[in-house]
Formats: C-alpha cells, sequence, structure tokens
C-alpha cells in the first residue's frame, strides 16, 4: 500500500466496500508501511496475515501458510524473489512451499493466472500505489471465496474512478 | 419588582448572605416570568419595543447595580425577545452591557446573543437556498415586505409540535425549552406563549411597513453560498411543512447587507471589550471566537471579517502584554477554538490561507496550540481530498504546518521537567514514536496532494515542500521519502513526453530529466546524513535509490540516454554505497543485496560494461555474506542475472481502442517485443550462468548440516531447470542429471534420512546451523520437508517431459533428463 510513502490513502470507494465484519481474513502482500493502516486493516477483521514487505519493519514473517477448506494458500511479498514477479519463479516458489493458491505482491500489478494445477494471484496495489515495474498502477483488490477445493476471486478495479468488478475461478485437479 | 428584587439583597444581616443569595436565585424565575410576559404581548411593535420599552427595561437593570439580577436580567432579556428586535436594537443592548457592574459575567450574556443571531443569520441563508423554488402566493401584497416575519412565524406553528429541537428551531425564543435559563418547564406557559406568538402576528403583519429597513434587509439576507449547515436541516423539515409565502428572492444587495449587519454587531462588540480592560483574557477571546461563528454563519465567503475579528485579537494579545507563554490554559483553549474556526467552516481548508493574520496570530500561540491547529488543518486537507496546484498554496500549507516539523526541546531532551524555554507552563505533547510518526506521517501524506499542472511544475511543487520540511533536522525520514517517491513516479509521465526528433526540444527535456534525478539523489544523500548512520533509514534509503535506479533504467524512452543510464548507474553506486557503509547486519545485507539483484534484473537500458561491474559488485558482496545459505543464493540469484528473458506478461498485445487499425496495432507491438527482447537479452551469458551455478553449489555443499545443504541443492535444482527451460545451453541435461544423482547419494548417505532410525531421532539430527533467510519455515521438521520437495520437483520435471514430448509447448527436450529412478518407489514410504 505504501502509505504514507507513495500514496496518501486507500481510495474512497475501496474503503465504503472494505465493511468491518463482513470479511473472514486478509491476507496482505505487505509495504503497508504505517502502523495506523495496519491498524485500519485490523479493524475490518482481527485475522490478518500480512508478509513482509521491503518498506516494512521487522516484526512481520516473511511469508505465511494457511490451510482453508482443504486448500493451501502461501503468501509472500516477492521482492527477495529473483526475478520478481515471474512467472516461473512464483511457480517454483510454490512448489517449495507446496500451496495451491500463492498470494504475491510487489509488482503492483494485477494478475490472476492457473498455471500448473496451482493458482497465482497478484491482487495489486490497492491505492494503486506505482511501482517501478508498474509506473501508472490502477488501485485493485481480491475478495477470494473459499469453498471446498474451490476458490472464486473477484477483482475489484478503481478504473476512472469506477468500481469494476471481475471474476475468476479455480478448481484444485 | 425588581426594585424590590434588589433590595432584597442588601436587606438583612450580611451572614445570612449566602442564604438570601440562594433565596433570591429561586426568586428570580418570578422576575423572569414578567420579562416574558411582556416579550409575548400582543400588539407590541417593534418600534415601540425599541424606543418605548427596552431602555427602560435596560436602565432598569444597570441602575440596580446588583451582579445577580443584572445577569439574570441580562440572560433574560436576550432570550425573551425575538432576534431580529435584538438585531435592531444592538446598539443599545451594547450601551447598557457597557453599563453594567464589573464583575457581571459579560461573557454569558454577550455569547448567547451572538449564538442566537448567528444561528439567525444561517437559518435566513438556508430558508433562501431550501424555499426559492416555490412561488410566491401573492396573498397579501404587504407582506412582500414582511418576509422576516412570516417564515418566521408560520415556522413556529407548525414546530410547535417538534417542540424539542435544538436550538435552531425559529421558535426558540418563545417556547423556552431545554437550553433556556429561565426554568419556566411547563407546558402551559409553552402552549400561551405560542398562542400569543400566533396574536403577535396579526399586528406584526401590519406593522410591516413600519419596521425597520435595515432588519428587514438583514432578515430577507439569503447568502448566494450553499455552505451544508446543520441548522439548514432542522429548518427544511419545518419549512416544507409549510407554504411558504416567501417570495422569490429579492437579490437586493444580501451580501453586503449581512456584511455590513455584521461590521455593525462587531464593531459594537470591539467596542465594548475595549472598553473593559479588566475583562478576563479568556471571555474576551470566547466573545470573539464567536462572533467568528457569526461571520461564518452569515456569509463564509469573504475572508475579509474573519480576518478582521482575528487582527483584532492580535491587537488585544498585544495590548494586554501577554506573552505567548503565559497564557493560562482556559485561554489558550479559547485560542485555539478561534483558530480552529475557520477551518471547520471552509469547505475549501485551503482558504484558510487568504486570512492574512491567520498565520501570524498562530505564530504567536504556544507549541501545543500550534500543532493541534496544524493537525487539523492536515486533516481537513487529507478528508476533503483537496489538492494544491500553486506554489503559494504549498508553501503557505507548509508554513502554517512549520511547528509539526521543528523538533520541540522536550523531545531532544527526553524528560518533560526540562522547560528549556518559557513556552511549555504545562506538560507537552508526548513525543514517542508512534505519535510522532503519525503526525510526521501526515505531513508525508500531503505531499500526495500536491498536483501541478504539468509534469515541470510538479517537480518545482515537490522542491517548495522538500525545503518546508528539511526545516525538521532528522525528522526528515518520515516525510522525504514521501517526496522522492513523488519525484520517482514523474519520471514516468516524463518518458511519455519525449520529444520525437532531437533537437531543442529533446535537450531542454534531458535538461529536465536531469534536474529531476539530481533532485532525486539530493533528497535522499540528505536523508541519509540526518539519519545519522541509523540502519533502518539507511535501508530506506537504499530501497529509495533502487526505486529510482529502476524506474531509470526500464523504460524504452529512456534507453540510449546517456543521462539517464549515468544516473541510474549512479542511483545503483549510491545504493552500494550506503550497503557498504551503514548496513552491517547479516539479515539486513542479505536483503539489501537481493533487492539490488532484483533491480538490476529489472534494468534493461545499460551498457555491456555498466552491468558488468555491477553484478561483479554483487557477487562479490555475495560472497562476503556471513552465512552459506545465504551466500549460495546470492550466487544462484546472480545467475539469474545472466539470462534474462522477456516476462510474457509484455507479449501480451495492447488491447484495441476505438479507431485504431488492428494490424498496424499488431505491427507496432510486435516491434516493441523485439525491441525489449534485443535490450533484456543483450547480456544473457550463458557460461557465466553456469560458472554462478555451479559457485552456489560448492558453497552450498560446504554447508555444516547436510539437511540445510540438500534443502539448498533442491533449490539449485528448481533453478537449473528454470535455465534449462529457457533454453540457456551451458545447462546441460548432464548437469541436471549429475545434480539430481547427487540429492539421491546425499540423502541416502546421511542418517536423518535413515528409515531404519526411529523418527525422534532422524528430526534430532536436524539441528543445523538456522536458515533465517528462507523464504519459507516448514512446520513440519526439515528432513521430511527436504524429501517432498525434492519429490515435488521431480514430479515437475516429469510433467515437463511429458509436455516437451507432446510437442506442442515450447519446450526444450527433456528426454535426456533422467528423473524416475526405481529409488523413487521406496521414497513414498517416507
Amino acid at each position: 500500500m505504501h502509505i504514507p510513502q507513495r500514496a496518501a490513502d486507500i481510495p474512497a470507494k475501496f474503503r465504503k466496500l472494505l465493511v468491518p465484519g463482513k470479511i473472514d481474513q486478509i491476507l496482505c502482500t505487505g509495504n503497508l508501511s504505517d502502523r495506523a493502516t495496519y491498524e485500519y486493516l485490523r479493524g475490518i477483521t482481527p485475522h490478518v496475515h500480512v508478509a513482509r514487505g521491503e518498506y516494512d519493519d521487522r516484526t512481520f514473517p516473511i511469508s505465511a501458510r494457511l490451510a482453508e477448506q482443504d486448500l493451501t494458500l502461501g503468501l509472500v511479498n516477492g521482492h527477495l524473489m529473483v526475478p520478481g514477479g515471474d512467472v516461473d519463479t512464483l511457480a517454483a516458489t510454490a512448489r517449495m512451499m507446496d500451496v495451491d493458491v500463492l498470494v504475491t505482491g510487489n509488482t503492483h500489478r494485477f494478475e490472476a493466472y492457473e498455471e500448473q494445477g496451482r493458482f497465482f494471484i497478484n491482487p495489486g496495489s490497492i491505492t494503486g500505489a506505482f511501482s517501478p515495474l508498474e509506473m501508472q498502477a490502477i488501485p485493485s483488490f481480491v475478495l477470494m471465496e473459499v469453498k471446498l477445493g474451490h476458490v472464486v476471486a473477484y477483482v475489484y478495479q478503481l478504473v476512472n474512478d469506477e468500481v469494476v468488478v471481475d471474476r475468476i475461478e479455480y478448481k484444485k485437479e | 419588582m425588581n426594585k424590590l428584587w434588589v433590595r432584597l439583597q442588601h436587606q438583612g444581616l450580611s451572614r445570612d448572605k449566602e442564604r438570601r443569595e440562594a433565596e433570591r436565585r429561586d426568586l428570580r424565575t418570578l422576575v423572569g416570568s414578567n420579562l416574558l410576559r411582556l416579550a409575548s404581548l400582543g400588539g407590541v411593535s417593534r418600534s415601540t419595543y425599541e424606543e418605548a420599552i427596552l431602555p427602560r427595561l435596560l436602565s432598569q437593570v444597570v441602575s440596580c447595580r446588583d451582579t445577580l439580577a443584572q445577569e439574570y436580567l441580562m440572560e433574560a432579556l436576550v432570550q425573551a425577545f425575538s432576534d431580529e428586535w435584538h438585531l435592531a436594537t444592538i446598539g443599545q443592548l451594547m450601551e447598557a452591557i457597557t453599563g453594567l457592574s464589573p464583575k457581571v459575567s459579560i461573557k454569558t450574556i454577550v455569547i448567547p446573543l451572538v449564538d442566537r443571531v448567528s444561528a439567525y443569520a444561517s437559518r435566513r441563508r438556508e430558508e433562501k437556498d431550501k424555499g426559492s423554488p416555490t412561488p410566491s402566493n401573492d396573498d397579501s401584497g404587504d407582506e412582500d415586505k414582511d418576509k422576516d416575519g412570516l417564515p418566521e412565524t408560520k415556522g413556529r406553528k407548525t414546530s410547535r409540535p417538534h417542540s424539542v429541537k435544538s436550538a435552531d428551531e425559529g421558535d426558540s425564543e418563545r417556547q423556552p425549552t431545554a437550553q433556556e435559563d429561565i426554568s419556566i418547564s411547563d407546558q402551559e406557559h409553552v402552549e400561551s406563549h405560542s398562542q400569543s406568538a400566533s396574536d403577535a402576528e396579526a399586528p406584526l403583519e401590519e406593522d410591516a411597513a413600519a419596521l425597520d429597513s435595515s432588519v428587514q434587509e438583514a432578515a430577507q439576507i439569503l447568502a448566494s453560498t450553499s455552505l451544508d449547515d446543520d441548522d439548514g436541516n432542522g429548518v427544511a423539515e419545518v419549512i416544507e411543512g409549510v407554504t411558504l409565502d416567501v417570495p422569490g428572492p429579492t437579490k437586493c444587495n444580501e451580501v453586503d447587507t449581512l456584511a455590513s449587519l455584521f461590521s455593525s454587531f462587531w464593531s459594537h462588540v470591539s467596542g465594548l471589550i475595549e472598553s473593559r480592560p479588566d475583562l478576563p483574557l479568556h471571555d474576551a477571546i470566547a466573545i470573539c471566537a464567536s462572533m467568528l461563528r457569526l461571520s461564518l454563519a452569515c456569509n463564509p465567503q469573504p475572508a475579509e471579517p474573519v480576518d478582521n475579528v482575528l487582527a483584532f485579537v492580535r491587537e488585544q494579545l498585544r495590548a494586554r502584554d501577554l506573552s505567548p507563554g503565559a497564557h493560562n490554559p482556559a485561554t489558550a483553549n479559547q485560542l485555539l477554538s478561534l483558530l480552529l474556526g475557520p477551518l471547520r467552516a471552509y469547505p475549501n481548508p485551503l482558504k484558510v490561507l487568504e486570512l492574512g493574520n491567520y498565520g501570524p496570530l498562530l505564530e504567536s500561540q504556544a507549541e501545543r496550540t500550534r500543532k493541534s491547529v496544524a493537525v487539523a488543518l492536515l486533516t481537513a486537507i487529507l478528508q476533503r481530498n483537496t489538492t494544491m496546484t500553486t506554489e503559494e498554496e504549498v508553501a503557505g500549507i507548509v508554513r502554517l504546518c512549520a511547528s509539526l516539523m521543528s523538533k520541540a526541546p522536550e523531545a531532544q531532551s527526553g524528560s518533560l521537567g526540562h522547560v528549556s524555554t518559557s513556552e511549555m507552563p504545562y506538560p507537552g505533547t508526548p513525543f514517542d514514536e508512534d505519535d510522532l510518526a503519525e503526525e510526521q506521517g501526515l505531513l508525508a501524506r500531503l505531499v500526495h496532494l500536491i498536483r501541478g499542472p504539468d509534469v515541470v511544475s510538479q517537480l518545482s511543487l515537490l522542491t517548495v515542500a522538500r525545503d518546508a520540511f528539511s526545516q525538521g533536522g532528522d525528522l526528515v525520514r518520515y516525510t522525504y521519502p514521501a517526496v522522492v517517491a513523488g519525484a520517482t513516479r514523474l519520471l514516468g509521465p516524463f518518458a511519455a513526453m519525449k520529444p520525437e526528433e532531437s533537437g531543442a526540444a529533446r535537450s531542454e527535456w534531458i535538461k529536465r530529466v536531469r534536474q529531476l534525478c539530481r533532485f532525486i539523489q539530493a533528497t535522499i544523500s540528505v536523508l541519509v546524513e540526518r539519519s545519522s548512520g541509523s540502519p533502518l533509514v539507511a535501508e530506506l534509503a537504499l530501497q529509495l535509490y533502487l526505486a529510482s535506479a529502476q524506474a531509470a533504467s526500464m523504460s524504452p524512452a529512456f534507453r540510449d540516454e546517456q543521462t539517464l543510464e549515468e544516473a541510474a548507474y549512479e542511483f545503483i553506486v549510491q545504493a552500494f554505497t550506503i550497503y557498504e557503509e551503514h548496513i552491517n547486519e547479516s539479515r539486513a545485507q542479505y536483503q539489501a543485496l537481493m533487492l539490488v539483484i532484483n533491480a538490476l534484473h529489472a534494468s534493461r537500458n545499460f551498457s555491456a560494461e555498466n552491468y558488468e561491474t555491477l553484478v561483479a559488485k554483487c557477487v562479490q558482496h555475495g560472497s562476503r555474506l556471513l552465512k552459506r545459505p545465504d551466500q549460495t543464493r546470492v550466487a544462484y540469484a546472480c545467475a539469474q542475472l545472466w539470462w534474462k528473458t522477456l516476462p510474457d506478461s509484455e507479449l501480451i498485445p495492447p488491447p484495441l481502442e476505438v479507431g485504431q487499425d488492428e494490424a498496424q496495432v499488431e505491427r507496432a507491438h510486435a516491434e516493441r517485443v523485439e525491441h525489449e527482447r534485443s535490450a533484456i537479452e543483450q547480456h544473457n551469458n550463458g557460461d557465466k550462468v553456469l560458472a554462478h551455478l555451479q559457485r552456489s553449489l560448492k558453497v552450498a555443499d560446504s554447508c555444516l548440516d547436510p539437511v540445510l545443504s540438500i534443502r539448498l541443492f533442491v533449490e539449485l535444482l528448481n533453478q537449473s531447470t528454470m535455465h534449462y527451460e529457457r533454453r540457456c545451453l551451458a545447462v546441460t541435461p548432464k548437469y541436471i542429471n549429475d545434480l539430481i544423482d547427487l540429492i539421491r547419494t546425499s540423502t541416502a548417505n546421511i542418517e536423518a534420512f535413515d528409515s531404519s532410525m526411529p523418527e525422534p531421532t532422524r528430526a534430532a539430527a536436524d539441528t543445523g546451523v538456522a536458515d533465517v533467510n528462507a523464504l519459507y519455515s516448514p512446520e513440519m521438521p526439515m528432513n521430511t520437508y527436504v524429501l517432498h520437495y525434492f519429490q515435488r520437483t521431480l514430479e515437475y520435471i516429469q510433467s515437463r517431459k511429458d509436455l516437451a514430448a507432446s510437442g506442442s509447448y515450447n519446450l526444450p527436450d527433456f528426454s535426456a533428463i533422467r528423473c524416475v529412478e526405481p529409488e523413487d518407489e521406496r521414497s513414498s514410504e517416507w
């Protein structure tokens, strides 16, 4: 999110969508870089998993692995993976962590695809903060509905100040 | 009756004084009811009130010279009679107040009066805004003149059911309920008053013609601004129930009249305050604060009235010859609310800049007040998302926030008891890290609301902001990163702006870009200097340098520009300098190196020598890392630097826009892809890849902990497979096969994997050097994990083999790689 370094705040329209109580868990790919932002996330739900980004302090773990409804999810920022954001590297990481779904960040570009039987999601940057790889980032975040072996991902993007929603599905083989 | 009442006070023995006071207080309602009756009398016109009734009342009040009576009677007077009458008779009221005995608290009289008038004024404005669509029914011709009376009175009638409302009710003075001091709470009085109110309407209407013009106009005043006002909502409900006879707005100098209303009021009030030198300062300021609210309620637009109030306050402060530090907390609080008033009222917080006296008044305040105001200002700006577009705006706002930028003496000394200046008679604000970070965070967020009209001016705006922030000493570590990020982001638009042909425009462009890069570098270096070597800030600076380097060396527009390549090179060199000088902790070193490698990997614009120099530096630092696993990982990351491929995402053509020729777009895209590909692959060198991989293997092998070695081997296996897939020919199938065999033999030989031993012992054998920097720490015992990991890798290779054999994928031939061996069936037992 890069608050306050690269952005002033989460866009107002997104804030309205992120209502406390409706979301079970938050997987944050890191770089909050602000205590207040972390508290805000905690306010939405107490189950917040944050993977450390390069601008975060050391209190967050570098990766996290969760099991949810017989799917395993992995969370990592990706700034320590060379080359960053690369398909093969991500696949190798997912192999290393043995997860079905891998959530990564760092590129600030939304991506969601299936590869080698695993599902890879990059929710982009919720504040639309720029990154050297993506100078004009679009604010986006992903809402995942996890059912038995089945993931439905809704991606919310703020395009021209309008919230656009898209839907992607993944079924574990 | 008043005289009797007063005499009661003085009769009797002095020791009974308190008891008498109490008795008198109980009696006051009786006296007050007189006033109410008087006020609700039908047939009393305003002129009668003005000329006959009021003077006599006032003379009674003044002459009795008794504190309690005066206070109470003045309050009752203020509350009993209607707003318009008060407006007309302000002069007399003020004179009377001046004549009151010194012990009377003027504040409690003047402030409610002012508040009522300001509520009244804002109501009138709202009425106009809500009521104007409905056309006038011409019930009576002369009602045109009585515009004020009608909505008022009609409003009163219908608002009876809504009896208990806030002070914005038009009926408040006729229905003394909660907020009134007059403790007449029986509903009968209320009813009778409203009855008489309706009775009073008729004569009022008759006297319409005779009514004084200034108040008329004042009542008609309907300002042209539409300030969102709480008052308005209450009135809106009232008015909807009313068939409005308010005629269409007669725009006869509404704004001017309101202004004159305010100025006349103000002249009286200021005269009053000046003539009363013994009025305690905080009372005077409270009165001024309510006058400010009045002016804002009347008409928020012109800055002048508010400015006058502020100027007056400053005068007062100076006249009383008090230094800011000697303010007692009450005064300080009053001043604080005075200063916060405009902030809350203006929809655009930047308007505060127009108030010339605001700044100086603010600066003369105590530290704490200044900080609170600055924080409130910043919060208002952030909440309302107001952008700043000119240098004056930026400079003005940061000047107002100057208090946030200077470090107070307390913070440095660390103890609250130490008062170095006369500024802090009371304990200062807590300066722990989190609060400080939050305050400075507000400043940092401000930077993102600076939007210059174009890229060049944006840079100058950022410079203004940066220079202002630099006063903060080492607080810049909170604010500079935002400035740097803002500047780095500009590189994007700059790239898009590159002029096509070389010439004057292009050299201009180059100059600008160089300016930008220098700005970035200067800022970050100041950041490093001021941080006095703190490793956290050093890491931050390193990351900022790397981000700028990446931004400068990726875009095709920057590709053949010498300036930019130099700039990017310089950034990375600076990053290395910081690494060498400030980053000493091994975990931080590992992370920093990986970030540098990532930045180099993303770069596309470096020439061969520059690239080689930088990579060599990475390798050198990598081999000097403390821990073996770190060295291994950096080594195979460096191997990645020598074999780069185009990311898949860039192969996707951009979406077709309206009016574009599809074939042309495709061609342009294909060209672009080719250019990018050649830029990326220009440094590819298979031998170096192999060299680094082998080095990595050697280091991995030398780890003391065998399980860790094997883990690293498996990671290397993954890496090698990746290179093979990308057709780096130096990584031969033989190499991969050897690696697989190595892993197999190692697992066979190590006790940790010996299946004949019971599990706990096996796991216990897995005690070695902790692998802190691993990307993932499994929860299961390491030996099990490593075996499964190996298995998964083999499965992956097998799947690639099958895919390659099928021929439908763009994969090299995997057939030479042996990965399924008879021993593998045994491994499934583990």
